[in-house]
């Protein structure tokens, strides 16, 4: 039962990383996973500032021990810049729910954090911090991106970037983990493939519905 | 007479429909993109009469339903998706 969520939304959507508020009535699902991690999240833009949804997230720290949380989630989009070729956004993340561990289940968790992009048409640049609490462990995750794409396709072509991950997160991570990776996207759905630099590999997908 | 009548009909339909033009502004991303031709959907037009540029960062109604889009209208879709709308025109 304790892992039921997070099975149900992995076999769900597989494996993402992106906007979290997206045009209003939009749903997005998505999850990102590697080896020491999994963040599974079904999300609903009830306007273009705000969504709320369930998301679930799993770490292991450095002796293998798994902590799962099971979370109904807000984000806001607390800023936007629309500019002639680019676009800004600032985002507030939250999250109020279960978390689970070999040691303790069904203990108070909580999710707090703040995402900041940019991007043109070319270039991608990204930055996030996640603090995900419980009555065990508390984490502090951070998360930043460059990308750039080297073909500027069409609206409905396959879209094509190059990107690089730097995550940081001094319990889960022995050292700051670099990833490089692909992105693509095709009309509503996205998908990334990277490895690290030590081999762990990472599969993202994302649907806009 | 008959055929000038049909003629007279024919020419007021196409009078009627007519191609909205507008800018687009942060529109970068054609995923999220996607939302635009949703919203546009939701005031009863055909996704595929919706033409985006993302080079001229141009949006493009082809609206042969004559739909009434008005310029509060079409700025509120635009809002919605995420975006904000610069110089509508008509055609």
């Amino acid at each position: 039962m304790r892992n039921l969520w997070g099975l149900l939304l992995v076999g769900f959507c597989s494996v993402a990383f992106a906007h979290p508020v997206i045009y209003q009535d939009g749903w997005v699902i998505s999850s990102m996973t590697m080896a020491d991690m999994t963040d599974a999240n079904v999300s609903y833009s009830f306007s273009s500032r705000w969504s709320s949804g369930i998301n679930y997230w799993r770490l292991s720290d450095m002796q293998g021990n798994e902590q799962e949380w099971q979370l109904a989630k807000l984000n806001h989009l607390a800023y936007r810049y629309n500019g002639d070729d680019s676009q800004a956004n600032l985002y507030l993340h939250s999250g109020l729910g279960r978390s689970d561990s070999e040691q303790n289940e069904n203990r108070l968790g909580y999710m707090m954090g703040l995402e900041a992009d940019w991007e043109t048409r070319k270039y991608f640049l990204s930055a996030k911090y996640l603090h995900l609490g419980s009555a065990d462990t508390d984490h502090g995750i951070w998360v930043g991106r460059v990308g750039i794409s080297p073909i500027l396709a069409d609206f409905s072509s396959l879209q094509s970037w190059a990107m690089l991950q730097v995550w940081h997160d001094p319990i889960t991570a022995r050292e700051t983990k670099i990833t490089p990776l692909l992105r693509f996207f095709y009309h509503n759905v996205l998908w990334e493939m990277g490895s690290s630099l030590k081999g762990d590999m990472m599969l993202n997908l994302m649907v806009h519905l | 007479m008959r055929i000038f009548i049909l003629l007279g009909i024919l020419l007021s339909f196409s009078a009627m429909a007519e191609t909205i033009n507008f800018g687009v502004k942060g529109m970068v991303c054609s995923m999220c993109a996607q939302g635009i031709k949703k919203k546009f959907k939701a005031l009863g037009v055909d996704p595929e009469k919706v033409q985006v540029d993302l080079d001229k960062k141009l949006v493009s109604v082809d609206n042969d339903k004559n739909i009434k889009l008005t310029d509060q209208a079409i700025t509120d879709a635009i809002k919605d998706a995420g975006y904000e709308v610069v110089d509508i025109k008509r055609q």
